[in-house]
């Protein structure tokens, strides 16, 4: 399996559409760039960019050949992973310079939000059927966000639940790793 | 009478429609898709809870004022996404063989998509009209403060240009960008930014250029240790806090207002013009390039 | 890979069934298929693809067993194995534009785990040929037309002598040149293993397979040669002036006359059958 994923990097990594990356990537630096002077600015670009970030990995995940390649031997879940580790560097580290360094708790919970929607979108997408389920999976991050942001004044459990990306990401990481887990396995 | 001419008399011979029989008949069919979709309700969804959000609130004075448009941020990415979906369908191998033109397609979904206009001026009417029953709202802190504060037309009327704008990013997006998922990345980012976070673009030098305007806007009248009682009786006012540590007058200028209205619509009408054929966007670029930097200059100009 | 001799049915399914929400759209289906090119003919939402689906591992059954040259698809070590030595072409399958056809089925190579870059450039070329592209093989797959990235797209089915090959609708966009190979292409390819395909054109199921199945919502209506489905309209078929309401279908033809299935009237004139009486009557339940 190693020797295939690794013969397989080259191709897949033209398969991938890089543009939106590099959008996303350029919207982060420009953003953090008009925004440097403005400090009440940097939990927005934090959420946007934790939002923006999850949801451009797990959407990166959809291939567009996904159903000729149905019927190979490599796993889906395997294909995924290396799409996901090829794509993934690009943003991340994106986030991790421009934004990440300037939050007051440093770059680290930042990542931690990062891999909460991440594989929460990701748990979505190996549950449900193919394309839609990649659609879906890369929505929940940006709706899970906005929900945060625009709702976290509901009392009680669901403004709690809305947080939850951001106050136990570690506990949602883990729930949704084990989604996908499970969800690779059916 | 044989089987071959039986077949000759009963198929129907198409004429030709007039143009704006066409245009009528895909916005109609495009408008009954919007109308149907699911992301319509949701995003009225969001817009009565934030709505409602804004007015049990009791955060600071004016929040339900200046809340407002900002209100519609879900409606408007709800509309932005459905009509990127539906210029999406330009990008289907189907049309291309059709004889109907790109343009008269495009003036089709365009019309189309006026229904979400619709939809969002009735919410904002109606959100209006739930204030104004009230008797007006609260707006500046004491000792210049209002419990009947109305908004003006120009105010009310910026949710309906914003969703023109919304109307407008949608086609160009969806037209213009292959991959769904950016498109709706990049909708995410535009609407949480611009709508969502309204306070980012309410410093003077990129007020005119915000998508969503506050009202009223804020002018420093003195320090933190001014005595507000000395400021003029007349003027609303705002008390220092933690990021605004002065007294500030707070303005409602319709004038200004009216100008951002202006360059919203300017700026629809060049976003809407990329999203056309090339050779028939350059007088819509013009026009609307024209009203939208009309309209900035105006907004510095009249700014209180 | 393998080169088992298969002694048992290469395809053996029982019982099959798959629902989309309230609608069944594989019924108990029953198989057992040898070697040789087999041909699912059926309208339009009758299952086809979604057995063809089944067969091919990409979609699990909610009911009922798979048995593909004797492993079980639902375990997954299995299923992995009975991936390598299958080949499957979907009804429609985007590609990556970007790429060049020798490129795509060196990519499809590496993941069914072919190692060996000279033998991986070696089989590319060859299936590539094989399919009438050895010209085209190096021009990127948005320059070139449908019936060609179909091609591709069978090509990549092809790699390595698959012993089982499950093609849905191979030869939509093909034009009646390139239908000739493909089926000369696959009459070959049943030598060595089992071609399961679907189609909605009889003649290529008259010209290619050994056995037919024809599958009617969810069922599988008839099971046999192409000529034991033609001889199902044998002393059933026949020519008059006019429509026929004692018929079960009636059409008319370029000439003006109209053709008749059924149980003739008295003094009718019969015609000779064909393989599309034979498939129209399949599934008139006599």
């Amino acid at each position: 399996m190693i020797a295939v994923l690794t013969q397989a990097v080259r191709p897949t990594a033209r398969t991938i559409a890089w543009r939106p990356v590099a959008g996303v990537a350029a919207g982060l630096v420009l953003l953090s760039v008009l925004l440097v002077e403005e400090d009440r600015a940097q939990m927005v670009m934090a959420w946007l960019g934790a939002a923006v970030t999850a949801s451009l990995l797990v959407a990166a995940i959809r291939d567009r050949a996904s159903r000729l390649l149905a019927a190979v031997p490599t796993p889906l879940s395997a294909r995924r992973l290396l799409r996901l580790a090829i794509v993934a560097p690009v943003p991340v580290a994106v986030l991790v310079l421009v934004v990440g360094l300037r939050q007051p708790d440093g770059p680290l919970p930042l990542l931690g939000d990062v891999t909460a929607l991440t594989l929460a979108g990701l748990g979505v997408a190996s549950w449900m059927a193919d394309e839609r389920g990649v659609a879906w999976g890369a929505g929940l991050p940006l709706a899970w966000v906005a929900g945060a942001q625009f709702g976290n004044s509901s009392a009680g459990a669901v403004g709690d639940a809305l947080l939850w990306w951001h106050t136990d990401s570690l506990v949602v990481g883990a729930i949704a790793a084990g989604c996908v887990l499970l969800g690779a396995r059916r | 009478m044989s089987a071959g001419a039986a077949l000759a008399v009963e198929v129907p011979v198409q004429a030709s429609a007039p143009r704006w029989r066409v245009v009528r008949a895909l916005a109609r069919q495009e408008a009954r898709r919007h109308l149907r979709s699911p992301m319509l309700p949701l995003g009225l969804a969001g817009f009565v809870y934030l709505a409602w959000v804004t007015r049990t609130s009791d955060d600071w004075s004016g929040i339900e004022y200046g809340g407002m448009p900002g209100a519609g941020v879900t409606l408007f990415l709800g509309v932005s996404l459905l009509v990127a979906s539906s210029f999406r369908r330009e990008r289907a191998g189907l049309v291309e063989d059709a004889p109907t033109g790109e343009t008269t397609r495009a003036t089709g979904r365009l019309l189309g998509a006026g229904v979400l206009v619709l939809v969002v001026a009735a919410a904002t009417a109606v959100q209006v009209m739930v204030m104004r029953a009230g008797g007006g709202v609260d707006l500046g802190d004491e000792p210049g403060r209002t419990l009947h504060a109305h908004h003006t037309l120009p105010e009310v009327l910026q949710p309906v240009c914003v969703a023109l704008v919304a109307v407008a990013l949608g086609a160009l997006l969806g037209r213009r960008v292959q991959q769904r998922a950016a498109t709706t990345i990049a909708l995410f980012a535009f609407w949480y930014l611009t709508a969502g976070i309204t306070w980012l673009f309410q410093a003077a030098p990129v007020r005119p250029w915000s998508i969503v305007m506050v009202h009223p806007v804020e002018v420093r009248v003195g320090p933190h240790s001014a005595d507000p009682l000395t400021f003029p009786e007349e003027w609303l006012l705002s008390a220092p806090d933690a990021y605004e540590p002065f007294w500030g007058r707070l303005v409602v200028s319709p004038e200004l207002a009216t100008a951002h209205d202006m360059w919203l619509i300017g700026l629809a009408c060049v976003l809407v013009a990329f999203a056309l054929p090339r050779r028939t966007r350059g007088r819509l670029l013009v026009v609307g390039g024209m009203v939208a930097a009309v309209a900035v200059i105006a907004q510095y100009a009249v700014a209180p | 890979m393998s080169t088992t001799v298969l002694t048992y049915a290469r395809v053996a399914v029982s019982a099959l069934t798959k629902t989309y929400g309230a609608r069944v759209a594989v019924d108990e289906v029953d198989l057992s298929l040898g070697s040789g090119i087999i041909g699912v003919l059926g309208p339009n939402g009758a299952g086809k693809t979604t057995l063809l689906r089944m067969l091919a591992t990409v979609l699990a059954p909610d009911k009922g067993t798979i048995s593909l040259n004797g492993l079980d698809p639902r375990v997954p070590a299995e299923r992995v194995e009975i991936r390598r030595r299958l080949g499957f072409l979907p009804q429609s399958s985007e590609l990556y534009p970007n790429f060049t056809p020798l490129e795509l089925v060196d990519y499809v190579a590496v993941l069914k785990e072919h190692t060996d870059r000279d033998w991986r450039r070696r089989e590319a070329t060859r299936v590539l040929e094989a399919v009438g592209l050895a010209d085209r093989m190096h021009q990127k797959i948005r320059t070139l037309s449908g019936g060609m990235q179909q091609r591709v797209a069978l090509a990549a089915a092809l790699l390595g002598d698959p012993e089982l090959l499950v093609l849905d609708e191979p030869a939509t966009g093909l034009d009646p040149e390139q239908r000739l190979e493909l089926r000369s292409l696959l009459a070959r390819s049943a030598g060595r293993g089992t071609v399961i395909l679907s189609t909605h054109n009889t003649a290529e199921v008259a010209a290619l397979c050994q056995r037919v199945l024809v599958m009617r919502e969810g069922r599988i209506c008839f099971t046999g040669t192409p000529g034991e489905l033609r001889d199902l309209a044998d002393g059933r078929v026949w020519e008059s002036g006019g429509a026929d309401a004692t018929a079960l279908r009636s059409w008319m033809t370029a000439d003006g006359t109209f053709r008749h299935i059924g149980d003739p009237p008295a003094g009718a004139t019969h015609v000779a059958a064909t393989l599309d009486d034979g498939y129209l009557l399949s599934g008139a339940g006599r």
